[in-house]
């Protein structure tokens, strides 16, 4: 056997030592947070892109949804932005008529509705003008239209039966080769064998 | 006179050379002249199992991740207006395009648990005590790396949990002050940041996980694979000497306990044959990473818009925000620095000699107290409605 025991692990203290520090740092390095720090003004397009990204998210969060309409109609920076069309989906919100929210608020900012979310082809030809959002630079996100969630997938199709047994037959090939060409004792039996080869 | 042939084997004329199939002096070309017999050193044979094969798998993985990355490569576009789009049309119009992204995607978090049960295998056996500390290091930094390029993989697919995860990092990044300089946004400002985690993505992580790789690997040559703490071997377990003549090197073909009365020899194989095993064991893998893409394939998450925080991350970085959760941002920087402090230092506080697990009660206790921590902190974010902590 390799191990060996000293009477007194000096390395047990540092252990533990560096183990208390690191806690101490955590908590240490704990401060408050702040949710609204260094809060600007936000232009009534971002509050009401920010209502629909909710909508698809996190539909059941009407409170915030309404927020974001109401910062949206109180913004003073209106720029790009149809007030009209604002209110309309306010009006629909209070109705709980989701679908006509998002579909209003999209079209104040100018962006095409796309209900769908799986057709990919209006997102990458956005008409010339259309658009107000300028490229992106830094880390903002480029966002023009909000899709929905684009799903895994839905029936198992041809291409994905053909997979999944190509994958059987390689798990089948796999485990019949690791089986031929274990080795000839498990650490069990070399432990076995040791212990009797010593003891002799 | 003595005649060389031309495998190098001196024969005196007249005598036949021994008959060598073509395939053999194929074999045998090459490797006079690129030296691949070097790899055959000997494995000990309780090397050739699953445990001791984790950290192999974790390369097969990262193999495929290549060969699917390469493949995406092709059709992503890293421009913030069209990239969500990009990756909607590799998965609806590109030729088993979802099934090439959804392996990608089980194949790094299957890199990730792997390399996470490799540490634990490597922790549990000692394996990182002298003269392997390096080694050790070297393995918790592809680990690190392992895990910066499942960020920025998440971040790419440009939804709102990637730009949520985006927008935690260059946060948390501002807390750092001047050492979080390549995230911040002003450190490039015409160039979306986008672009830059992508070329890390695709460039400079893959490059150094390969490099360390290598290092890693030359390494066990030169060490050996470490002897199992429960069989005997020889001790101290110090590194092969390095000769003039390699054929001195490769010598050493059996492992045995060093002591008067003692016999027991462990067999051991080239390493080739520990790499055929390896295969073996990868076919398995990729079929079973295969299934979980076909059934399994992700999601495309909405267009991403600043200024809201509604997702959770995936489930990889849990343990993180349950700790964002209660101490704020700093929580992600803390416990990162912890976990991978406790791992970098963990060769030079535990230096005793003692391998076996029963030998090292502190080590386990200590060390199963974090893996606890780590499982118990992920669970309770499934529990959880992630507060708001961006101040955007």
């Amino acid at each position: 056997m390799t191990g060996c025991h000293s009477p007194r692990p000096s390395w047990m203290r540092r252990a533990s030592f560096v183990l208390l520090m690191s806690l101490v740092g955590v908590f240490a390095g704990a401060r408050p947070v702040g949710a609204h720090e260094g809060e600007q003004a936000v232009a009534a397009k971002d509050d009401i892109l920010q209502a629909i990204a909710i909508i698809v998210n996190k539909p059941t969060d009407m409170d915030t949804i309404e927020d974001k309409i109401g910062d949206a109609l109180e913004s003073e920076h209106q720029e790009g932005v149809n007030k009209a069309l604002v209110e309309q989906a306010k009006d629909a919100l209070e109705g709980n008529d989701m679908m006509k929210v998002r579909d209003l608020l999209q079209q104040a900012i100018g962006a095409s509705p796309d209900m769908t979310g799986t057709d990919v082809q209006p997102i990458l030809q956005v008409p010339k003008g259309e658009s107000t959002v300028p490229l992106a630079t830094g880390e903002q996100p480029g966002t023009a239209v909000v899709t929905d969630e684009m799903p895994g997938r839905g029936g198992l199709t041809g291409a994905d039966v053909t997979l999944l047994v190509l994958a059987g037959l390689l798990a089948l090939a796999g485990l019949v080769l690791a089986l031929r060409s274990r080795p000839a004792d498990t650490v069990r039996g070399l432990r076995r064998r040791a212990a009797t080869t010593i003891g002799r | 006179m003595t005649r060389i042939d031309e495998t190098g084997t001196t024969r005196e004329p007249g005598k036949q050379a021994p008959t060598m199939s073509r395939s053999r002096r194929l074999v045998a070309a090459v490797d006079d002249r690129l030296g691949l017999d070097a790899i055959r050193y000997p494995v000990p044979e309780h090397a050739n199992n699953l445990a001791w094969s984790l950290g192999g798998l974790t390369a097969v993985c990262l193999g495929l991740l290549i060969v699917t990355g390469i493949v995406l490569a092709q059709f992503y576009n890293p421009t913030p207006e069209v990239a969500n789009a990009s990756v909607r049309y590799i998965v609806q119009n590109v030729a088993l395009g979802r099934f090439t992204r959804s392996l990608h995607f089980w194949a790094a978090q299957g890199m990730y648990v792997l390399a996470a049960l490799h540490l634990i295998r490597v922790f549990f056996h000692g394996s990182y005590k002298r003269p392997r500390e390096a080694n050790w290091l070297i393995g918790v930094s592809m680990f690190g790396l392992t895990f910066l390029a499942l960020f920025t993989g998440t971040v790419l697919k440009w939804d709102q949990e990637g730009y949520e995860a985006l927008a935690h990092n260059l946060e948390t990044a501002k807390l750092l002050g001047g050492v979080g300089f390549w995230f911040s946004p002003k450190l490039a400002e015409n160039t979306p940041i986008l672009i830059r985690l992508y070329t890390a993505h695709i460039m400079l992580i893959p490059i150094l996980l390969v490099a360390l790789l290598v290092l890693h690997a030359l390494l066990i040559k030169r060490h050996r694979i470490s002897p199992h703490p429960a069989l005997p071997s020889s001790v101290p377990d110090t590194p092969a000497p390095l000769t003039a003549d390699p054929s001195q090197d490769a010598r050493e073909t059996t492992i045995s306990a060093a002591g008067p009365g003692e016999t027991f020899v462990e067999p051991t194989e080239p390493f080739t044959r520990h790499l055929i095993r390896l295969t073996e064991f990868g076919l398995v893998l990729l079929a079973g990473l295969s299934v979980l893409a076909v059934l399994f394939p992700p999601t495309v998450g909405p267009t991403p818009v600043a200024g809201i925080e509604v997702t959770k991350p995936m489930w990889v970085y849990w343990w993180m925000f349950t700790l964002e959760d209660w101490l704020g941002l700093s929580g992600i920087l803390w416990g990162a620095g912890v976990l991978f402090g406790l791992l970098f230092l963990l060769p030079f506080i535990d230096r005793r000699p003692a391998r076996y697990w029963r030998a090292r009660p502190v080590a386990m206790i200590l060390g199963s107290a974090v893996l606890v921590t780590f499982i118990v902190l992920t669970v309770l974010m499934v529990f959880t409605t992630p507060a708001e902590h961006l101040g955007m």
